[in-house]
């Protein structure tokens, strides 16, 4: 009974915060247009470079910016919802009912892995058409896609928590966005191998949750990898998933 | 201890201020208690430490039974509270705001009945025209009613109301403290912090806080009779002045003495508000 309750809840959360992203218009825009116009000019800039080992080939990239975009998507909708929800004092409210703070997470992060997968599935089939050399990317394991995005977005929630308990306004949020991207941009291996990197630089991107998505990605769609074969991703990104989860959990109660 | 609600020595600290400095306290089911102070006393506080929002730095905290902190999940099944700013989702409607909220609450899953819920809540509130529109279009007021439907509409056996009226037209007033006195005879207990003092004069007990503590606890009959009334009696032959506390039972003495000599009798009470005024500022 308790678990269906709690079921129930993380329901209603979800769908509260999925119902009121509909009204973020700026949103709306920048999560569908953003991705689709990275695509188009990797494949009218990367794509004319001469292949070398410092750089990948286009579709290798798609996979790495297809993630990058559900992690910065993921972080940049939890901490502003979260910012209003301090600010406006919802949240706060939130707390003096029968909730405990794994579900309301777990609301964040039904919602948000929903919005994750739809996102990768758009800008998939959006590749299919730009990209000839694709279609290799299509086969049977695409699902597997499914728990990487979830894993994925778990880990994102975690940071927004985190990083939007120090943020007293959506501003101050968007500020903390660089911190967010450009290690991961740089370092996950978007767009050169991380093996490129400088030794202690490699022990970094260990630590950015983007570097096993992008790693499980490629293994999966290039190199027909299964679901044995990105275990040790998935359980990367569980691992600092749940190390950012609980450490976003102990500043959700801080109010605004 | 005993009481439904009992404070011992609670204590709550921000960093280096001192926001509840030993605060005691009883308050008996069925209630309604009253909590008046300055701002900065520490009556939100004493309310977010009670509706569990807050933990205690020290103390004894007991409500319905339960101890807080250690309780506070299952105490949350039983109370409401509308806070000081209206705390609404302000890009959905009314409605939508009081369906998830009671959708937090609501545990045997009977459909039919947060819709009637829902209905008569708005209903009570006046809202129930503009239960469809988002509340980013309402006025202060509107989003004020809003906020105390969501405390009422899952029918806790505790509410926490702070500063329900303001913002609230006379009218609307009236209809809350009827409302109020409703629940009271329900048996619901409520706990509210107000500085209005015509809310005071409807509730049974008041607290009154300065400081960080509760130095008075009394009913409002007491409180206004403890006051001085200055009264003035004009007789055939002349005019006398006097002063006098509990005028309730000590006026009618001094009418022997005038033996029905009275052609103009003029009374100034000290209201409730100067009694507050006098007792908070003594307490500086």
């Amino acid at each position: 009974m308790v678990k269906i309750e709690m079921v129930r809840k993380i329901y209603y959360i979800a769908l509260r915060n999925l119902w009121q992203a509909r009204k973020d218009y700026g949103l709306i825009l920048e999560s569908i247009f953003f991705p689709l116009g990275t695509l188009v000019i990797v494949k009218y800039s990367f794509s004319q470079m001469e292949e070398s080992s410092y750089t990948l080939e286009a579709q290798e990239m798609i996979l790495g910016l297809i993630a990058l975009q559900i992690y910065f998507q993921t972080y940049l909708m939890g901490a502003l919802v979260l910012v209003r929800e301090r600010i406006r004092g919802t949240l706060e409210r939130m707390f003096t009912y029968p909730v405990r703070k794994v579900e309301i997470l777990g609301g964040y992060l039904l919602g948000f892995s929903l919005l994750g997968i739809i996102q990768a599935l758009y800008v998939l089939v959006f590749s299919y058409f730009l990209f000839d050399e694709i279609e290799v990317v299509f086969n049977s394991h695409l699902w597997l896609l499914a728990p990487i995005t979830i894993l994925l977005v778990f880990t994102s929630i975690g940071i927004s928590a985190l990083i939007s308990s120090f943020a007293n306004s959506e501003a101050q949020a968007l500020q903390f966005i660089p911190l967010v991207v450009i290690p991961a941009l740089l370092l996950s291996g978007i767009f050169y191998p991380v093996e490129l990197l400088a030794p202690w630089l490699q022990k970094g991107s260990y630590l950015i949750p983007l570097t096993y998505a992008v790693t499980s990605m490629r293994e999966l769609l290039f190199e027909h990898g299964d679901l044995f074969d990105i275990m040790p991703s998935l359980a990367g990104m569980a691992i600092l998933g749940t190390i950012t989860l609980v450490a976003g959990s102990f500043t959700l109660r801080k109010t605004g | 201890m005993s009481g439904f609600i009992t404070v011992e020595d609670l204590r709550k600290t921000f960093g280096r201020i001192q926001a509840l400095n030993g605060v005691d306290l009883k308050i008996r089911e069925g209630e309604i208690f009253g909590i008046l102070g300055p701002n900065g006393a520490g009556k939100t506080t004493l309310v977010r430490t009670l509706c569990t929002l807050l933990k205690p730095s020290s103390g004894q905290v007991s409500v319905a039974g339960f101890t807080l902190p250690s309780e506070d999940y299952k105490l949350k099944k039983l109370i409401g509270y509308m806070p000081q700013k209206p705390s609404l989702y302000e890009d959905l409607s009314a409605r939508k705001n009081l369906e998830f909220f009671l959708n937090l609450h609501f545990h045997n899953g009977l459909r039919g009945n947060v819709q009637k819920k829902i209905d008569h809540i708005l209903e009570f509130v006046e809202l129930k025209d503009r239960q469809d529109d988002d509340i980013s279009t309402y006025s202060s007021g509107m989003k004020q009613r809003l906020s105390l439907a969501c405390a009422l509409v899952h029918q806790p056996k505790i509410l926490f109301l702070d500063e329900p009226t303001s913002g609230v037209d006379p009218k609307l007033k009236r209809a809350f403290w009827d409302y109020f006195r409703k629940l009271k005879q329900e048996g619901t207990t409520i706990i509210i912090t107000t500085h209005q003092l015509t809310d005071a004069e409807n509730c049974d007990r008041l607290a009154l806080m300065k400081n960080g503590k509760v130095f008075l606890v009394d009913t409002p009959y007491h409180l206004k009779n403890s006051g001085i009334s200055r009264v003035r009696i004009t007789q055939k032959n002349g005019v006398k002045e006097f002063e006098i506390t509990n005028f309730s039972e000590e006026f009618p003495k001094h009418l022997r003495e005038f033996n029905g000599d009275i052609q103009r009798l003029d009374i100034i009470s000290e209201t409730l508000e100067d009694i507050f005024l006098k007792l908070t500022h003594g307490k500086d």
